[in-house]
């Protein structure tokens, strides 16, 4: 009998082969993959025009405030945005000073007088609650026209939730990435504290996606 | 024409066989998954079980303090017990600290530790080269074991990063010194392993636990040299024009 050849009898094998083409691949390719993946979730850009603003989002005072203060050193901004952070269990313990502690100080020491960071009250666990006391600072004062300092891993998401909140007011906003100390989108992997970053940048964003 | 598998009952209509496969497929996993949902606090429980190293309960002669919720009453709960010493690392300082804006660790956790009233002749600091982590730390530990020979140490950390810590700590060349060594898991106070879900706090702790230990396995050669981003960094991601 001839033996014919249908794409049933090899289907299984196809697949495995054309999966195992497909690891093989992404294994030789793996830095370029990564490397994608790292600066997919960079979406901030530098600042084109002055803005009215600079918002600090909380989590990482070891470098957001610092670009905040270089922000409004080149004249691109003249009041500081700070939301209310909850404290953690060190700063209720009084171990270390509370976040928004440390943003001001290191605002201060980098030029930025007191007098322009204001508060914006409520206080703020997440990057949502963030987003929502900024959507009613923004409905407040809907002419304004604010950045948003966070780390730059961060800013994909953020531009997700804060365009959420404020609705069309979002387009008042701007996203400015301040790099990380150690790694960037280039090399997250190789660190435990941006494999940390990185990889939870992807969940949360699938957990703000989906709930 | 007859199906297959409608020998025994001719009048009765055949169901495909793929489509009996797929049906059979989808109530093994409806199953499980039902079962996964039946018994989900043993299966979490279970999971952040794996991220815990909890192993001698005996008293050692000396603490090092890493991390962990309240780690520093827990240090001198330990020393009210029959400690002798406590040790402090001290690593690198952050630009935070070398502005001002923040203490050195092993300075607030001498200051902590004095108001647990833990004797100022008891506290010792170690020092560790480049960026203070667990990798980091343990070397300079395992030195620290080799050069007090009698003496057995525990590792206050966080209790997610404990197993972590054992990990690294069986990696030392110094085994006699690895021996001494043992890791204290410190409970959190919002949350343990038998409620993480329940909290943002524990579950961004398991997340980033599972995180860290799969890092741990995945590098055991440790990370590249850490490098902190300058002023002209950040200068530079604000605009092209102010870099200058």
């Amino acid at each position: 009998m001839k033996p014919t050849f249908t794409f049933r009898k090899y289907r299984k094998g196809l697949v495995c082969v054309v999966i195992l083409a497909l690891c093989m691949a992404a294994y030789f390719e793996r830095y370029d993959i990564l490397s994608s993946a790292g600066a997919w979730l960079d979406v901030s850009a530098p600042l084109e025009r002055p803005v009215d603003s600079v918002m600090v989002l909380g989590g990482d005072s070891t470098t957001r405030p610092f670009v905040a203060a270089a922000i409004v050193r080149a004249g691109l901004a003249n009041k500081v945005i700070l939301p209310q952070l909850n404290h953690s269990s060190a700063v209720i313990d009084g171990i270390v000073p509370t976040e928004e502690q440390i943003t001001r100080d290191v605002l201060r020491l980098g030029g930025v007088d007191a007098n322009v960071i204001v508060r914006i009250p409520g206080p703020v666990n997440s990057t949502n609650d963030e987003s929502s006391r900024l959507a009613s600072y923004l409905r407040e004062h809907p002419e304004e026209r604010i950045a948003i300092v966070t780390s730059n891993y961060h800013t994909r998401r953020c531009r997700l939730l804060f365009a959420r909140s404020c609705g069309a007011l979002s387009q008042n906003l701007r996203f400015v990435g301040a790099p990380t100390d150690g790694f960037n989108s280039r090399d997250w992997w190789q660190f435990e504290s941006g494999t940390v970053a990185y990889v939870g940048e992807y969940l949360k964003i699938a957990q703000a996606i989906c709930f | 024409m007859q199906a297959q598998g409608s020998l025994s009952d001719p009048g009765h209509r055949a169901v495909p066989p793929r489509i009996q496969l797929w049906s059979w497929r989808l109530a093994m996993l409806s199953g499980l998954l039902f079962g996964a949902w039946l018994f989900r606090v043993q299966l979490l429980t279970y999971l952040a079980g794996v991220l815990i190293h909890d192993g001698n309960h005996a008293t050692p002669t000396a603490v090092l303090i890493y991390d962990g919720d309240r780690c520093f009453v827990v240090a001198a709960k330990l020393v009210s017990s029959g400690t002798n010493d406590v040790i402090l690392p001290s690593g690198r300082r952050n630009r935070l600290v070398r502005m001002g804006v923040l203490l050195p660790s092993e300075e607030i956790g001498r200051r902590e530790l004095l108001k647990q009233n833990v004797p100022e002749g008891n506290i010792y600091s170690i020092a560790v080269h480049g960026k203070m982590d667990c990798s980091t730390v343990a070397t300079a530990l395992c030195d620290w074991a080799e050069d007090h020979p009698g003496r057995t140490i525990g590792v206050l950390c966080d209790r997610f990063s404990s197993r972590k810590w054992r990990t690294i700590l069986n990696r030392a060349p110094n085994l006699s010194a690895v021996k001494r060594i043992h890791v204290i898991p410190v409970p959190d106070r919002h949350f343990n392993e038998t409620n993480w879900w329940q909290s943002k706090e524990g579950t961004m702790a398991f997340v980033n636990g599972i995180l860290r230990l799969t890092f741990c396995y995945l590098h055991p050669d440790g990370e590249p040299v850490w490098q902190e981003r300058t002023q002209a960094d950040f200068r530079a991601t604000i605009s092209a024009d102010t870099s200058q």
